[in-house]
């Protein structure tokens, strides 16, 4: 072939395209020419596809460990597709990058640590995808009724406060990154995914990649529009921009190209908004203000705004209002008379949740006064330790008023009484318990009774029922024959009455229909109150029970609260099924349909109460947080494994590259997590078994992890699974209960506690399989052997003293005075351990040489400590579990169905 | 990459006023970024993922010359010399994991379901020598569509020429390299 007849065959095929039926003409008596052009025409049609062009995932491909079933969408960062988690056997949502930038994903990895119910939960960040909590939702569009927006906003305005709190900027907030869901919960997309955009980008990058215009500009800020660094007054400015879009229906910046946009951005002021409260105008304009140093400065403060906004709508509309929420209603009247009459025009108001309460320490045990309009709770927070009831009316800015005094804890307000006068809830004495009773305006108390025992497992708790007729209280409590069972307390003298009977755990959180005719209450099949179930027990005029009581849910789960609707149709329930994980919010018909979920509520109710008018309902809303800090051998300290949620309890691989911790951080059950040992790179290992993963332990070859798993019967039991992933294999029975697992020096034995002599003992079982055999004999609970094998170091208490022996037999000695939270790894030289400082909640990290016979303080710590403590291979930094402040507030969901 | 950035620039309104040597300093500054760029994408991809040195261009430009207004024209320039140096790159990349296969005797789990696809590189690589010495105006479309992964339009003004040559170009050199590959037992 030559360049000139390749020419010809050139021109003759290029004729051929537009015009094939003059191929014969062309090639005149060339048949080889014309065989030549044949050929290729017989392959124009065919595809030769570039190696470098984007590739999409086909369903049932694999990328890592996703199975990717279909395509949800395309952005200008990358695809999304619907995919399945095959080792955790769970659907995600998984964004494919285009491009793989480091900046991109390490922002994601920051994300990942950022827990809200407002936020979509990234779960993993891979090299060149993120997978992440699938949404169920539609993106915000078009103008919203007041309300609605109202709501979104504050929604909005939270998950951002709580990012930006975690130091996480979104940089890229637009309604496209903001998903509602069916039930008008929204969501926040995309922390930190957007690209650092710079004017001469932003416009080559509207034109460029793949012909596709990337995101609008409308919703940038100023500066970032100036190619300055973005920082949280950057998303204030973008939150204005679509909130002002809400309201409005229309964009704030707007121009025919991104050159206008951006110019209008920098330069013109939206126009006003109208029919808008002045208020929440000024707002937005505070939002939308050029200059940052003059913009709202916190979107805390933004929040706040919102949330009173709202409260202002939430005021109660008639009845009895006190003297203080008239004096602050007066206050806001023209906005209120606008709400009003906006909301007088609409037929169904929708539901939407606002904060009741945010005062320091835990607001718990919410209970509305029958007609809805005050609510009594406990508090801890008001300068004492111990919880106190008291009375708030709903809407009202004023201090809440406190009914009891005295150094004990007062929990558990029932409804007021159905009169309304008085209020009756649980004191705990040094011994027993009372249940008392106090008239709703303070005042003298009166004892009703001794109660052996309420419970009150893991925070999660009992209460009082009034009977309709308001002659009897029920209550949950530990009965004399030694079971448990719900029993009627008379208000007036009489006997009490035993209505339920459960010998293997507690009958608990009873709850009157409205009419009397039943009783709903949890019973659980185990002391723990885990896995229980509800269960409903007719009852006659004089409350005598009629046949037995039946089961009406399937949760296996522990329950926060249990109330009905005003109308007796529906039971609500608050259930966890595992530790760590979400607490939710279920709605059950009592005709037995499927139990539907109150999304509005999130994902952390706690005891609730049900208003039988006003459709009201108010919940505790818990927050905890456990980060693992690090201890360098320079002294400083720093936080290390962090998240809004939990982690605790880390250990080293014995390489030291890498570190084991429990964390509930993907919103799910405490699970065991991997990490890199400078905190990046996260990884979830495990996926149950049971509903709480903790205490991992490293073999010495670093190829198992060991953990402790709490099953559903309440025992806990000890697994082993691969490092790099797999199933988890059990290596204690199921019938006794054994945690807190610790690999012998050669690999060959695991020790762990156990219960099963019927007192906390450490036994250890041989990895291969086989019996396993007791260790101890005085007690014991957390265990490591020596560096050479040769002993066994043990604590047994909370803060115990240390004790040692000899692995070749002999007895019991004792190491150390304290060790607290049985915190302690041994090494050749010594044992590093936590021991207590000189005031409540100090501690300090030592450690003890074997040399000197004595202790030395490495590290004061001012900060309450958790479990765990880690020891790098090069001994130069430690690991521990630092406890932050958690809280609990009273939410209250408006115009309840 | 700090200093080249304005230099790049230089060196692209040189090349698009038909300085040769100016091109041949801007090669070394963009394929040093391009390979450390490349290296990224390559070395951890595993089965399913994608190359998308399109995008990874895009960003080489932008990292070059994104700090300047650099115009169209330079734009498209850059581009041509991307979508050569890609080449160059993916064919490398192409003949170590052929070379690695062959050595190894295993499976290359990492090769997996792009092995086909490391093939039809090598492939194409040769068949555009041949290519490039009938016509070196097609060569270089092939170049760009193929091995840069780049548009019509981009091709077209990378080349300078209208963007209905450069369809009809690649429309003919498709057909030949899809006879050429399947002559050779690839798809």
């Amino acid at each position: 072939m030559t360049p000139e007849r390749w020419a010809r065959i050139k021109e003759v095929f290029g004729a051929a395209l537009e015009r094939p039926e003059a191929l014969g003409e062309m090639c005149g008596g060339d048949a080889e020419l014309r065989r030549e052009v044949e050929k290729l025409l017989a392959e124009k049609s065919g595809t030769l596809k570039s190696p470098v062009a984007p590739r999409e995932l086909a369903p049932g491909e694999m990328l890592g460990h996703h199975r990717v079933e279909a395509k949800l969408g395309q952005g200008g960062m990358g695809t999304v597709y619907r995919a399945w988690d095959t080792r955790l056997q769970r659907p995600v949502a998984l964004k494919v990058l285009h491009e793989r930038e480091e900046r991109l994903l390490r922002e994601a990895r920051a994300a990942s640590a950022l827990n809200h119910p407002n936020i979509v939960t990234i779960y993993e960040v891979g090299p060149s995808f993120i997978a992440m909590e699938l949404v169920e939702g539609k993106p915000l569009a078009g103008r919203l009724p007041l309300d609605t927006a109202l709501n979104y906003a504050s929604q909005i305005a939270a998950a951002l406060a709580k990012a930006h709190a975690a130091g996480v900027i979104h940089r890229d907030m637009k309604p496209a990154n903001i998903l509602v869901t069916g039930d008008g919960v929204v969501k926040l997309l995309d922390f930190g995914l957007a690209k650092r955009a710079r004017l001469t980008e932003a416009e080559s990058a509207a034109l460029t990649i793949e012909g596709e215009i990337v995101g609008t500009p409308s919703y940038m800020s100023p500066e970032q529009a100036e190619g300055k660094p973005a920082d949280e007054r950057s998303d204030i400015f973008s939150f204005g921009v679509v909130l002002y879009e809400m309201l409005s229906g229309r964009r704030a910046f707007t121009g025919d190209s991104t050159v206008s946009i951006l110019g209008a951005v920098l330069k013109e002021e939206p126009p006003p908004l109208k029919e808008v409260p002045a208020e929440l105008e000024k707002l937005v304009t505070r939002c939308l203000r050029k200059d940052p140093a003059r913009r709202i400065q916190h979107m805390d403060d933004v929040k706040l705004a919102l949330e009173e906004l709202r409260e202002t709508a939430a005021r109660p509309q008639r009845g009895p209002l006190r003297v203080a929420a008239l004096i602050a209603l007066v206050g806001v009247m023209a906005v209120t008379f606008w709400l009003l009459s906006q909301r007088a025009r609409r037929p169904a108001a929708e539901m939407r949740v606002v904060p009741l309460t945010s005062y320091p320490g835990y607001e718990v045990h919410p209970s509305f006064s029958p007609d809805g309009s005050q609510i009594a709770f406990a508090w801890n927070g008001e300068g004492t330790d111990t919880f106190k009831i008291y009375v708030k009316v709903v809407g009202s800015v004023a201090a809440p008023l406190r009914l009891t005094t005295g150094p004990a804890n007062d929990h558990y307000p029932a409804a007021w009484s159905p009169d309304g006068r008085q209020i009756a809830f649980v004191r705990e004495m040094a011994n027993h318990m009372e249940v008392r009773l106090i008239s709703a305006l303070g005042g003298p108390e009166r004892r009703l009774a001794g109660v052996s025992w309420v419970a009150r497992m893991y925070g999660h708790d009992s209460h009082l029922s009034w009977s309709p007729d308001g002659r009897w209280l029920a209550v949950g409590e530990r009965q004399p024959d030694g079971g448990w069972g719900i029993s009627l307390l008379p208000v007036e003298p009489g006997e009490r009455r035993r209505l339920t009977s459960n010998p293997a755990g507690p009958d608990y959180l009873p709850a009157f229909s409205p009419d009397g005719r039943s009783l709903a209450y949890v019973s659980c099949p185990g002391p723990l109150a885990l896995a229980c179930d509800l269960y409903l027990l007719t009852l006659g005029p004089d409350l005598a029970p009629r046949g037995r009581p039946r089961r009406v849910s399937n949760e296996r789960a522990w329950m926060h609260g249990l109330a009905w609707t005003e109308n007796g149709q529906y039971l609500l329930y608050a259930a966890r099924r595992c530790a760590g994980g979400p607490s939710i919010l279920w709605r059950a018909d009592v005709a037995g349909a499927k139990p539907e979920r109150v999304e509005s509520a999130g994902t952390e109710v706690g005891p609730f109460t049900v208003s039988r008018a006003g459709r009201r309902l108010a919940y505790s809303r818990w927050s905890a947080d456990r980060d693992v800090w690090k201890w360098e051998s320079g002294g400083r300290v720093q936080r290390l494994l962090a998240s809004t949620l939990e982690e605790h309890n880390p250990q080293y691989s014995p390489n030291g590259s890498r570190i084991a911790f429990s964390s509930n951080r993907a919103g799910g059950c405490f699970e065991i997590w991997t990490a890199a040992s400078d905190g990046s790179n996260t990884l979830q290992l495990t996926n149950g078994p049971g509903m709480s993963q903790g205490t991992p332990r490293w073999s010495p070859d670093g190829q198992w992890i060991a953990f402790d798993s709490l099953g559903e019967d309440g025992d806990v039991d000890v697994f082993v699974i691969d490092a790099a992933g797999g199933p988890p294999r059990r290596l204690t029975p199921e019938n006794s209960d054994e945690s807190v697992p610790s690999w012998s020096r050669d690999g060959k034995w695991i020790y762990f506690r156990s219960n099963r002599t019927g007192r906390d003992e450490v036994w250890r079982s041989p990895f291969a399989g086989g019996p396993a055999v007791q260790v101890t004999d005085a007690g014991g609970y957390v265990a490591f052997e020596s560096w050479d094998g040769k002993t066994l170091y043990y604590a047994k208490g909370s803060t115990s003293p240390l004790f040692a022996r000899s692995l070749a037999g002999g007895s019991e000695r004792q190491v150390l005075d304290t060790v607290a939270y049985r915190a302690f790894f041994p090494v050749e030289a010594g044992i590093y351990h936590i021991g207590l400082g000189q005031k409540p909640d100090a501690y300090a990290l030592k450690f003890h040489d074997f040399a000197s016979g004595k202790s030395r303080t490495l590290s004061r710590i001012e900060a309450p400590l958790d479990l765990g403590l880690a020891v790098s291979p090069d001994r130069k930094n430690m690991l521990f579990t630092v406890q932050n402040p958690g809280g609990s507030d009273l939410m209250l969901i408006e115009n309840f169905r | 990459m700090e200093k080249p950035a304005g230099e790049v620039t230089l060196l692209l309104a040189q090349v698009t006023g038909g300085d040769q040597a100016a091109l041949g300093r801007l090669i070394p500054l963009v394929y040093r970024e391009l390979r450390r760029l490349a290296g990224h994408y390559l070395r951890d991809e595993r089965i399913g993922h994608t190359l998308q040195p399109t995008a990874l261009v895009h960003e080489a430009y932008l990292r070059l010359a994104g700090q300047d207004r650099g115009d169209w024209k330079n734009r498209a320039q850059f581009m041509g010399v991307a979508a050569q140096l890609m080449r160059r790159i993916l064919a490398d990349y192409a003949r170590q994991r052929a070379a690695a296969k062959r050595t190894a005797g295993a499976v290359d789990l990492e090769l997996g379901a792009t092995s086909d696809k490391t093939e039809e590189v090598l492939a194409v690589d040769e068949a555009l020598e041949r290519l490039a010495g009938l016509d070196p105006q097609q060569g270089r479309v092939v170049e760009m569509r193929y091995f840069g992964g780049l548009s019509v339009e981009e091709t077209a003004e990378a080349l300078g020429i209208s963007p209905r040559t450069v369809k009809r170009d690649w429309a003919m050199a498709k057909a030949w390299l899809r006879g050429e590959l399947s002559a050779k037992g690839s798809p």
